[in-house]
């Protein structure tokens, strides 16, 4: 899910910056060094196609939706800072434009839905995908979407612990690890895992030819 | 050969896009205020400000326009927007080249 503004406490969102902007201080000039004519088309049409899947949410039973992410397909393909990179502009994209989670919290769904998503999914391809290659691809996918759910319900669920009035009611997001551990990463293992891990073996089988016709092999992290 | 498979997969997303306007259940977490009214009784008091900028387009939806037209709509923007932000970089590279 994408965090909104006002269900991190400042504290939370002030640290998540600090954690972040080297992040992406080092994979902006990661990205940079890697775009030129060839790669351009590219990076920005996968991170397009990250945008667009983000759109076509899904119905899961229990009343609530969601949506497959595409940063584990731009790891594997291209490198797992630039798909790291990728996500955060998309994310700041929704978020600025379409109020699609929250700019206070952009570090955090960046550290989640980008850098969780794409190094999870960067080391778990490269440790299968001797012994199976589709495989390897489907569970780099699902693993991703786990892991960012993890880093989501934590950063959520800590909230009533640190931000809360003194008659201890919550300021912020009100609840804690015992609700927003189960609900968010078990929806994720059972049924946005799947999706993802499906999204990223198609787009991955489909764009890795293309991707090797046009670049050859980009350098790894 | 060159880009045009991952074209061809951009375009079938776009195809896809209605799908997501299928559903009006919120992604866990994702509710309305109220629900926290419902849930646990009261809405807590940083939840109430919510976003701290006005965003151009909120939630995909351009008022006066179908659902479906405001999603392509935004859609065609957001991946306009990212095209223009990586060429953007590339170019700022560039200078720092020189």
């Amino acid at each position: 899910m994408h965090i909104p503004d006002g269900y991190l406490s400042p504290a939370t969102y002030i640290s998540s910056y600090a954690a972040a902007v080297p992040l992406f201080a080092y994979g902006i000039k990661k990205l940079k060094e890697s775009l030129d004519e060839k790669t351009l088309p590219l990076i920005s049409s996968l991170t397009a196609l990250s945008f667009l899947v983000m759109m076509i949410n899904i119905p899961i039973p229990g009343g609530t939706s969601g949506h497959a992410v595409g940063a584990a397909a731009i790891s594997i393909l291209i490198n797992p800072w630039i798909g790291f990179i990728s996500l955060s502009l998309v994310l700041l994209i929704q978020a600025v434009i379409f109020g699609d989670g929250g700019i206070t919290a952009w570090a955090v769904n960046s550290l989640s839905m980008g850098f969780a998503a794409s190094f999870t999914a960067y080391f778990s391809y490269r440790f299968l995908s001797g012994f199976n290659r589709g495989f390897a691809l489907f569970f780099s996918g699902w693993i991703s979407a786990v892991a960012s759910s993890f880093v989501v319900a934590f950063f959520l669920g800590i909230q009533p612990m640190i931000a809360h009035a003194p008659d201890g009611k919550p300021l912020f997001f009100p609840f804690g690890l015992e609700i927003t551990i189960p609900a968010l990463v078990l929806s994720h293992m059972v049924y946005f895992g799947i999706v993802e891990g499906v999204y990223t073996f198609v787009v991955v089988r489909f764009i890795q030819k293309t991707k090797n016709q046009i670049l050859g092999e980009i350098n790894g992290v | 050969m060159g880009y045009r498979r991952i074209f061809f997969l951009m375009f079938i997303l776009f195809l896809m896009l209605p799908l997501g306007l299928l559903t009006d259940a919120p992604a866990w977490g994702e509710w309305d205020l109220s629900f926290y009214e419902k849930a646990i009784g009261f809405i807590p008091e940083g939840m109430k400000k919510g976003n701290v900028i006005d965003p151009l387009i909120q939630d995909y939806s351009l008022e006066g326009l179908p659902p479906a037209v405001s999603y392509y709509l935004s859609a065609f923007i957001g991946t306009a927007l990212i095209f223009l932000s990586f060429y953007w970089i590339k170019i700022i590279r560039k200078k720092d080249e020189r």
